[in-house]
């Protein structure tokens, strides 16, 4: 079982923070990424995304390209202040591979937890659209990370933003 | 500050060449990952490697693109079961960004030190030709930044 976990694209700035939509650079990063995993013949059974609609967005688009035909599901707790302990304890229960979209810092607080048991180990730099692949450790307790892109790897040269 | 640690493209057999240069296959391998890497646009400023055929092939090949071509150099310390100091070391005084091409379990353990402190406080799955990027903050710390491999490169 593979899970994804994705932080979301570069979002615009608005006045209410749950309804902040994503940036024309955001989608751009977002569907570039989502067309690189495609290519590599990736496909999964389930989405989930937080509250947030920048979040969500970023779901649909991952849907669109990798996950033809699945219903996308709105999960409380991947917020940026979401509790990665319970997080874990539903991962370890799917066995399909799972695209999650949330944010920092429980993004990278999750994959530091799910790889040390340690939430603030600081494993990981998650810069916004990266996609870290995990699955359970074979030779091991724990899971271990089979890879992690970000979308200035997958779409070319830097950017101003970059 | 980056540290890229690679293993080297798939070799062949002790019983095919005693050497154990690069299969056509891990040739093919790293030039994927080399393609890549151009793509990506990065570069470095230092290409090491073990010493070993497949290492020095492997570096040799990646340098085409991340290193203007030039030969890569022999470092000592980079076999597969040396000590971690001797490049540990050398990522944390270097001044700018250091690709090694080396083996496993070296590799692994590296990241695991890196990340971590410990040699098996964390696991990446390598596999020949896979490259690990690693970034060292201002503060000092080390993060995994990416992590490629040649099979997440078989339909580009």
């Amino acid at each position: 079982m593979r899970l994804y976990l994705v932080r979301h694209g570069k979002a615009e700035f608005g006045p209410e923070d749950a309804d902040r939509l994503l940036s024309p650079r955001g989608r751009t990063d977002i569907e570039a990424m989502a067309q690189h995993l495609r290519a590599q013949e990736i496909s999964v059974a389930r989405v989930v995304h937080s509250t947030l609609a920048r979040a969500r967005e970023t779901a649909e688009i991952f849907a669109a390209q990798i996950a033809p035909g699945v219903e996308i599901q709105e999960r409380g707790g991947l917020e940026p202040w979401g509790n990665v302990k319970s997080f874990a304890k539903l991962a370890e229960t799917w066995t399909e591979d799972t695209v999650v979209c949330g944010h920092e810092p429980f993004m990278g607080e999750a994959a530091s937890y799910l790889m040390t048991g340690n939430a603030h180990a600081g494993l990981v730099d998650v810069k916004t659209g990266t996609v870290m692949t995990l699955a359970r450790n074979p030779y091991g307790d724990g899971w271990q990370m089979r890879w992690m892109l970000k979308p200035r790897l997958v779409r070319g040269p830097k950017m101003v933003e970059d | 500050m980056k540290l890229y640690l690679v293993q080297h493209g798939e070799a062949l057999s002790k019983d095919e060449n005693p050497k154990r240069p690069l299969s056509k296959k891990g040739l093919a391998d790293v030039v994927k990952m080399a393609e890549f890497l151009f793509e990506a646009d990065i570069a470095v400023d230092e290409l090491v490697h073990s010493g070993k055929p497949r290492a020095e092939e492997t570096a040799n090949v990646l340098s085409k693109t991340v290193w203007l071509g030039k030969a890569a150099v022999q470092m000592d310390g980079l076999g597969p079961n040396d000590d971690l100091d001797h490049l540990y070391n050398a990522a944390e005084a270097a001044g700018g960004d250091i690709m090694a091409v080396g083996h496993l379990p070296f590799m692994a353990k590296m990241v695991a030190r890196c990340l971590t402190g410990r040699e098996d406080g964390a696991a990446v799955a390598f596999e020949p030709g896979a490259i690990v990027c690693l970034e060292r903050t201002e503060e000092g710390a080390w993060a995994l930044n990416w992590m490629q491999k040649p099979s997440m490169l078989v339909a580009v």
